[in-house]
C-alpha cells in the first residue's frame, strides 16, 4: 500500500440498518450514486451519506468486490488471472436470493462493472433452463392463457429441446 | 421478491443479450412483457451485435440444418488446444462438448426419401441464401432461426461457353441491402460476366465491369467481409491471390496471400471480423489471420496443428478461440466432407421484413 492511499480522504456510508462503512474516495468514485452525492455537495462531505435502499449485507459485499478489484488493478502482472479467480469465487458464494438482492443494490448504487458481472452471473444461471425455472427465479407471474402459451411454445419449439428443468 | 420482477428494462435487456439464442426464445414464454421486449426489432438488432457465430450442420441426406452448440466450460479446459476431429465425431451425440438440436428444414419439394439433396448454402449477416438444382426451383433467402423465407426472382440463364460459375452472398453496408452475385467465366479469353441481384428487388442486373484480364480461375464461393466478397483466384502467371469484389465501388481488387508451400490446400473464411486462411497438407494445418484488412503484409499465423506421426490430418479441424470463446469447425477440404454440409452463421432473431428493403415482398414461414 503506498503512502498516498494511506492518507486518502475517507467517505462514510450509512446503510438502511444504520451501519457505517468508511470508504476511500477512490473506491467511492466507482459508486456513481455516491459520487453524484459528493459532487452535488458544496462543502466537503463530513457526515455519513445515507443509502436508504441498501442493506448492510449487500454494501459489505459490494465494497469487498470493489476493494479487491482495485487491488488487482494495482498489480498489472497478475491482474487478469487473480481477478478471474476472485470473480468465479464471488459468483459461487452467492445464493440466488443474495444474487438478486445484490443486483438491486448495485443497480441503485450504479456500480457499472459489478452490475455487468452480476448480469452475466444471472445469464449463466438461467441459460438452458425451463420457462418455469426462469419465472421462479425472477418471481414473475405467468400472465399467458394456456392457449397463448401453447402457441408461443410451438412457434419456438426447437428451443425447448434439451432444456434442464432445474 | 416482487421488486426483482420489476427490474429496470435495461438490466433485463443486458441479461438477455448475454444468453444463447435458445434461452432468449425460452424467455419469450415467461410473460407478456418479456415477449414484447424480445419481439422488438431494436432488441433483435442489439442481440445480433452480441451473438457469436455458430455452426449449422446438415447431413446431405437430410433436409434439416442443425445448430451446433458447444459447451464453453469443456472447451475452456482445453484452452489453446485446437482439436482435430472428423465431422462424424462432432455429430456424435454422446460427446458432451457439442449439443445439436435447433433445426431448420429446407422448404420446397420433398426429395425422395434418403436421397442426397445438394443445396448450395451461402451465409451472410444472419441470413442464408439457398439454391438447389434447377429442376427443384429452390432459390430463396431465409432466416433459419425464425423460419422465415422469401423466394427470389428467376435466375437468368447461363450464357454459352461458360466454363465456371461462382456465387457470392453479401451485404452493402451503405445501403443496408443484401446482394447476390453470380460470376460466369468463359473458356477462350477468360472474360467474365458479373450479375447481381439486390434482395428485395425483382430483377438481376449486369454489372459493367472492367474485368481483370489476367485472372483465369476463381475457387469456391465468395466469403463476405467488410462490404466485399472474397475469392481465391489464380492468374495467368500462376500466382494465387485473394480477389475482392467491393459492393461500393463494384470493382475487383487483389490482396496478396500469406506465404505458402507448394501442394497446400487453401480455404478462405471470415473469423472475428478478419479475413483468414487455412493452409493444410496431409500432416499440417496452419491458420492465418489478416490483421489489417487489405494489407498483404499483415498476415499472422494464429495456430498450427500437426497430425501425429502415424496419422494424417483430419478433414476437419475444430478451433476454439480462447479470447472470446468463439468456436469454429474448419474443413481442410472446402465446404464439406462426403456426408455433411457445414455453414458458419450468426443466429439472428431479426425479422425479414425489418431487414429486407423492397415492395411486395412475400415472407413465408416454414413453421406455418
Amino acid at each position: 500500500m503506498s503512502g498516498i492511499s494511506d492518507t486518502e480522504r475517507m467517505i462514510t456510508l450509512k446503510t438502511v440498518e444504520g451501519t457505517l462503512f468508511d470508504v476511500k474516495s477512490s473506491i467511492a468514485k466507482d459508486i456513481k450514486t455516491v459520487q453524484a452525492f459528493i459532487d452535488d455537495s458544496d462543502d466537503d462531505v463530513t457526515s455519513p451519506i445515507p443509502l436508504p435502499n441498501v442493506f448492510t449485507r449487500e454494501l459489505s459485499r459490494i465494497l469487498d468486490y470493489l476493494n479487491n478489484h482495485h487491488r488487482f488493478r494495482s498489480d498489472i502482472e497478475k491482474a487478469d488471472e487473480e481477478m478471474a479467480r476472485y470473480d468465479a469465487e464471488f459468483a459461487k458464494s452467492m445464493s440466488h436470493e443474495e444474487l438478486k438482492a445484490l443486483i438491486l443494490a448495485a443497480n441503485y448504487l450504479n456500480v457499472k462493472d459489478l452490475l455487468e458481472f452480476l448480469n452475466q452471473t444471472v445469464a449463466d444461471v438461467i441459460q438452458n433452463k425451463s420457462v418455469e425455472f426462469v419465472r421462479n427465479f425472477f418471481g414473475i407471474e405467468n400472465d399467458y392463457t394456456p392457449e397463448e402459451e401453447e402457441k408461443l411454445r410451438n412457434e419456438n419449439e426447437w428451443a425447448f429441446n434439451g432444456v434442464e428443468q432445474d | 421478491m416482487s421488486c426483482f420482477a420489476s427490474l429496470r428494462v435495461d438490466i433485463i435487456i443486458d441479461i438477455f443479450v448475454r444468453l444463447p439464442i435458445k434461452s432468449v426464445l425460452i424467455c419469450r414464454c415467461v410473460c407478456k412483457d418479456w415477449n414484447i421486449l424480445i419481439s422488438d426489432p431494436n432488441f433483435a438488432k442489439l442481440l445480433f451485435t452480441r451473438t457469436l457465430p455458430a455452426t449449422m450442420i446438415r447431413p446431405f441426406r437430410s433436409r434439416i440444418f442443425r445448430l451446433a452448440e458447444y459447451d464453453p466450460i469443456e472447451w475452456h479446459e482445453r484452452r489453446n488446444n485446437p482439436c482435430c476431429c472428423r465431422v462424424f465425431d462432432v455429430l456424435n451425440h454422446s460427446s458432451s462438448s457439442i449439443k445439436l438440436d435447433p433445426k431448420f428444414e429446407i422448404p420446397g419439394p420433398k426429395p425422395f426419401k434418403g436421397r442426397v439433396l445438394y443445396i448450395e448454402v451461402l451465409s451472410c449477416n444472419g441470413l442464408f441464401y439457398l439454391s438447389g438444382p434447377e429442376y427443384r426451383n429452390i432459390s430463396l433467402v431465409c432466416n433459419p432461426i425464425t423460419g422465415e423465407f422469401i423466394r427470389l426472382p428467376k435466375i437468368p440463364q447461363l450464357r454459352k461457353h461458360c466454363k465456371q460459375i461462382h456465387w457470392g452472398f453479401g451485404f452493402h453496408p451503405k445501403t443496408n441491402q443484401y446482394k447476390l452475385v453470380r460470376i460466369q467465366m468463359f473458356k477462350h479469353d477468360h472474360s467474365m460476366v458479373v450479375e447481381m441481384h439486390t434482395v428485395g428487388t425483382l430483377t438481376w442486373i449486369n454489372i459493367e465491369i472492367d474485368y481483370p484480364k489476367n485472372l483465369i480461375n476463381l475457387y469456391e464461393t465468395g466469403t463476405y467481409l467488410n462490404g466485399a466478397l472474397h475469392w481465391i483466384g489464380l492468374d495467368v502467371d500462376g500466382n494465387v491471390s485473394i480477389w475482392a469484389f467491393n459492393f461500393d465501388t463494384e470493382k475487383f481488387q487483389t490482396f496478396s496471400m500469406a506465404p505458402m508451400d507448394p501442394d497446400t490446400k487453401v480455404i478462405v473464411f471470415e473469423f472475428r471480423d478478419s479475413l483468414c486462411l487455412l493452409y493444410s497438407n496431409e500432416l499440417l494445418g496452419t491458420m492465418w489471420r489478416m490483421e489489417r484488412y487489405g494489407v498483404g503484409e499483415s498476415w499472422t499465423p494464429i495456430f498450427q496443428y500437426s497430425a501425429s506421426s502415424t496419422s494424417r490430418l483430419h478433414g476437419c479441424i475444430a478451433y476454439h478461440d480462447p479470447e472470446n470463446q468463439e468456436f469454429r469447425i474448419l474443413l481442410t477440404t472446402p465446404w464439406y466432407d462426403d456426408h455433411f454440409q457445414i455453414v458458419h452463421y450468426v443466429p439472428s432473431l431479426i425479422r425479414l421484413k425489418d431487414i429486407i428493403i423492397g415492395d411486395n415482398i412475400l415472407v413465408q414461414n416454414i413453421y406455418s
